[in-house]
C-alpha cells in the first residue's frame, strides 16, 4: 500500500515576512534574528496530502489562495516554512514551461536543455528527441531560433517536451493544453494516454471542466487553506461556491464553506422555490421540464434567469443563459410570484446530471447574481452503454445493400 | 540513488555552462575567438604603456647583479589571475538575481548555478592559462618543476575562488551593495595588487601591507613557478591555503543557512 505512495506533505506552511528588507531576511536565515513579526503574512496554513500512484489531482482556487506556492513546495523550489514533504520516486516540477528557454537557440537546442533540467541524460534525450519533434509537430521551425516562434509555437514546444519527460509525477502549472484546436485535442489524447500507461499528475488550471475531465481528485485551496479534498466533481462545485462568494465577498479569506447550495453573500432578493422536474413531449420529442416559482422580495426592474446541466464528472453539458437570450423579464413588483418552465431535450446519454440555476438582477449593463442554486435537482437517465461521451448524438452506422463495383 | 541525482547534477551543471557560453558567442561573428583576442589585445596595450613607456621589467638574482626576464609573461599571469578573479566575482554577486526564473521555477538545487558559473569562468581561465603556457615555452622559461607548482597554486587558488563565490552569490541577492562594491574594490585591486610592477619596485612599508591582498598570494602561488621556476615562500603558500579553506567553510555555513529563502527574495 504505501509502496503506491508518491509524495506526503504533512503540515506544509509558508509564511512570507510582507515589507520586510531582505537584509532582515538573512538575519533570519543566518543567526535566528527575529524582527517585528506584525507584518508577516501566510501564504499557506498546514496543508497536508498524498498523492498516490495512478492518480490525478487537480488543484483549484482563485488567483492568491496558494496554489503556486504549493506546487513550488511539493516540487522542492520553495522551502516550506514548516512542515515536511516526503517523496518516493521521481517528481518533475514544470512551472514555468518556457522557463530556461533562450531565444537565441534553436527549437532543438531548447529542447534538449529543458529535459535536461528534468534530469534526463543526453542518451535519454537521444532516445526521445524524435518524438518530441514530431509531437510539437514544428516543421522546419524546430531547427531555427526560438526568436522566431510565436508565442504559440513556443507553448508548443514546451509542452511537447513536458509531456515526454520520465518522472513517476508530473507536476504542471499553466495552461495545460495551448495552441490550436488540432493541438489541443494532440495533448488531451497524450495525457490520457499517459494516464492509462498509470503515469500520475499534478495538474493546476483555470479550466473547469477540463480539471473534471482528467482529474481523479480535486483539492481547492482558500486563503491558504485546504477546504476541499475530494472527488473532482465535488471539487469543482466547491471552488465555483468560492469564486461566487468571492463577488460578494473579497474578504472571505479562510472562512468555513457552508455544506448545502451555498448562497451566502447573495442578496436574495429574487428567488426560486419549489423546484420540481417533469417530462414532457415537444413535437414528439422527450423534453426534461425544471420547474420552479420566481418570488420577488422587492422591486427590481429587470430580472433574467441562468440554467445549466452539468453531468457527474461536472462537464457543464449545455447552460443557458437568459440575458444572451433576451429572456429578461421587466418591471416586477415586490411580492410577485411566477411559475416558471425551464425545458431541455433529454438527448442525453445514460448517468447522472445536475441542474444549476441562478437568479440575475441587471442594473445597466450590470448583471448581479441574486440567488444561486447549486446542483438543486439531479435525475437519472437510463438506456444503453452503446455510446459515451457528453451528449446523445444518436450515433449510427449503416452499410449499404449493394457490394461497390470495383 | 542519492550518487546517481548527485551525478546528474553535476552533468546539469556542464550543460548549463555550456549553453552560457555558446550564448555568449553564438551572435558574433568572430566567436571562440573572442576568447582569445581579449586577453591578448590587453597584453599588449598593457606591454606598450608599462613595459616600453615606463620601461618596468622583472628581474633574477644572477651571478654579477640581476638579468631582466621582461615584462610581458610575468604581466600577463598576474593579469590572467586578474580577468578570472573578476570574472567570478562580477557574475557570483547577481547569479541567483540574473537566473531568476530558474530559481524560482526549477528542481534542480541552487549550487547546481553555482557550479554552472565556476564551471563556465573555468573554460576561460582555462583558454588563458594555455596562453601563458604557450608564452612561457616560447620564451623557454617553462620547466617540470614550475608546472608542478603552478598545478598547486591552481588548486588553492581555485579553492579560494570557489569559497568566495559561493559566499558572494549567497549574500548578493540580500545586500544589493555586495555587487558594487566588489565592482569597485575590483578596480583597486588592480593597481594594489603587483600585477603590471614588480613586487620589489614597491618600498616598504607597503610592501607588507600589500601581503594582506589575496590576490597578490594568487598572482605570486602562479608568477613564481611558471615564470621564475619555484614556488613563493611556504608560509605564503600556508596562510592563503587556510584562509581559502576558512572561506570555503564559511561559505558553506552561510549558503547552507539561507539557500531556503533566496527563492523569496530574487
Amino acid at each position: 500500500m504505501s509502496s503506491n505512495l508518491l509524495l506526503r506533505a504533512t503540515g506544509l506552511s509558508k509564511i512570507y515576512s510582507g515589507s520586510t528588507h531582505p537584509l532582515a531576511t538573512l538575519g533570519h536565515a543566518l543567526f535566528g534574528l527575529t524582527g517585528d513579526a506584525t507584518d508577516e503574512y501566510p501564504v499557506l496554513d498546514s496543508i497536508t496530502l498524498e498523492i498516490r500512484r495512478g492518480e490525478t489531482v487537480g488543484i483549484m482556487g482563485r488567483n492568491g489562495a496558494g496554489k503556486t506556492t504549493l506546487l513550488g513546495m511539493l516540487g522542492n523550489v520553495i522551502q516550506p516554512t514548516e512542515g515536511i514533504v516526503e517523496r518516493f520516486g521521481r517528481i518533475a516540477t514544470l512551472l514555468g514551461l518556457t522557463a530556461g528557454f533562450n531565444p537565441n537557440f534553436t527549437g532543438r537546442e531548447n529542447a534538449y536543455l529543458f529535459c535536461s533540467i528534468q534530469g534526463l541524460s543526453h542518451q535519454q534525450i537521444d532516445d526521445r528527441i524524435a518524438d518530441i519533434e514530431a509531437f510539437a509537430d514544428l516543421g522546419r521551425y524546430f531547427e531555427l531560433p526560438l526568436r522566431t516562434y510565436s508565442s504559440g509555437m513556443q507553448s508548443r514546444l514546451a509542452f511537447a517536451c513536458a509531456v515526454h519527460v520520465a518522472a513517476d509525477l508530473i507536476i504542471i502549472d499553466e495552461t495545460l493544453a495551448v495552441g490550436d484546436a488540432n493541438f489541443r485535442m494532440k495533448c488531451y489524447d497524450r495525457i490520457r494516454q499517459m494516464q492509462q500507461d498509470g503515469q500520475s499528475f499534478l495538474l493546476v488550471s483555470h479550466n473547469q471542466n477540463l480539471l473534471a475531465n482528467f482529474c481523479t481528485r480535486g483539492i481547492v485551496l482558500e486563503g491558504g487553506k485546504r477546504v476541499f479534498d475530494g472527488s473532482t466533481m465535488e471539487a469543482v462545485e466547491v471552488y465555483k461556491r468560492i469564486r461566487t462568494e468571492a463577488m460578494e465577498d473579497t474578504d472571505l479569506k479562510g472562512k468555513t464553506l457552508k455544506s448545502t447550495s451555498a448562497q451566502s453573500g447573495l442578496d436574495k432578493d429574487a428567488v426560486l422555490e419549489g423546484f420540481r422536474l417533469t417530462e414532457r413531449d415537444i413535437d414528439g420529442a422527450p423534453f426534461g421540464v425544471i420547474h420552479a416559482q420566481l418570488v420577488l422580495r422587492r422591486n427590481i426592474e429587470y430580472i433574467s434567469i441562468n440554467f445549466g446541466i452539468r453531468n457527474h464528472h461536472g462537464i457543464v453539458v449545455c447552460a443557458w443563459d437568459g440575458v444572451r437570450a433576451g429572456w429578461i423579464v421587466r418591471l416586477s413588483k415586490a411580492g410577485d410570484r411566477r411559475d416558471i418552465e425551464m425545458m431541455f431535450s433529454k438527448r442525453l446519454l445514460p448517468g447522472r446530471y445536475f441542474v444549476t440555476c441562478i437568479v440575475h438582477e441587471l442594473v445597466g449593463d450590470v448583471t448581479k447574481p441574486q440567488s444561486l442554486y447549486q446542483n438543486i435537482l439531479s435525475f437519472e437517465v437510463g438506456g444503453s452503454d452503446v455510446m459515451s461521451g457528453i451528449a446523445d448524438l444518436e450515433m449510427r452506422i449503416a452499410m449499404l445493400e449493394q457490394p461497390v463495383k470495383g | 540513488m542519492p550518487g546517481n541525482l548527485f551525478r546528474e547534477n553535476i552533468r546539469l551543471a556542464w550543460d548549463l555552462a555550456q549553453r552560457d557560453l555558446s550564448a555568449k558567442y553564438r551572435r558574433s561573428a568572430l566567436g571562440w575567438v573572442w576568447l582569445i583576442l581579449t586577453p591578448l589585445c590587453l597584453l599588449g596595450i598593457y606591454s606598450l604603456v608599462f613595459g616600453r613607456i615606463f620601461g618596468i621589467e622583472w628581474t633574477i638574482p644572477h651571478l654579477s647583479g640581476t638579468v631582466g626576464v621582461g615584462f610581458a609573461l610575468p604581466f600577463f599571469v598576474g593579469l590572467s589571475v586578474y580577468l578570472a578573479l573578476s570574472d567570478v566575482v562580477n557574475s557570483s554577486t547577481v547569479l541567483f538575481a540574473s537566473k531568476r526564473t530558474y530559481v524560482v521555477k526549477s528542481p534542480f538545487p541552487l549550487w547546481v548555478l553555482w557550479l554552472a558559473n565556476l564551471l563556465r569562468a573555468a573554460v576561460h581561465a582555462g583558454v588563458a592559462l594555455l596562453l601563458v603556457l604557450a608564452l612561457a615555452l616560447f620564451q623557454q622559461r617553462l620547466t617540470i618543476f614550475g608546472l608542478g607548482g603552478m598545478a598547486i597554486g591552481i588548486v588553492s587558488c581555485g579553492l579560494f575562488v570557489s569559497g568566495l563565490s559561493l559566499l558572494l552569490a549567497a549574500l548578493g541577492p540580500f545586500i544589493g551593495d555586495v555587487s558594487e562594491a566588489f565592482r569597485l574594490l575590483l578596480r583597486v585591486l588592480f593597481y594594489a595588487t603587483p600585477i603590471t610592477y614588480p613586487m620589489t619596485l614597491v618600498p616598504q612599508p607597503y610592501r607588507d601591507w600589500m601581503w594582506l591582498n589575496p590576490l597578490t598570494s594568487m598572482v605570486e602561488l602562479l608568477r613564481e613557478p611558471i615564470v621564475f621556476g619555484q614556488m613563493p615562500p611556504l608560509y605564503v603558500f600556508g596562510i592563503f591555503f587556510a584562509a581559502s579553506l576558512l572561506l570555503v567553510g564559511i561559505a558553506l555555513w552561510v549558503f547552507q543557512r539561507v539557500k531556503g529563502v533566496i527563492s523569496d527574495v530574487v
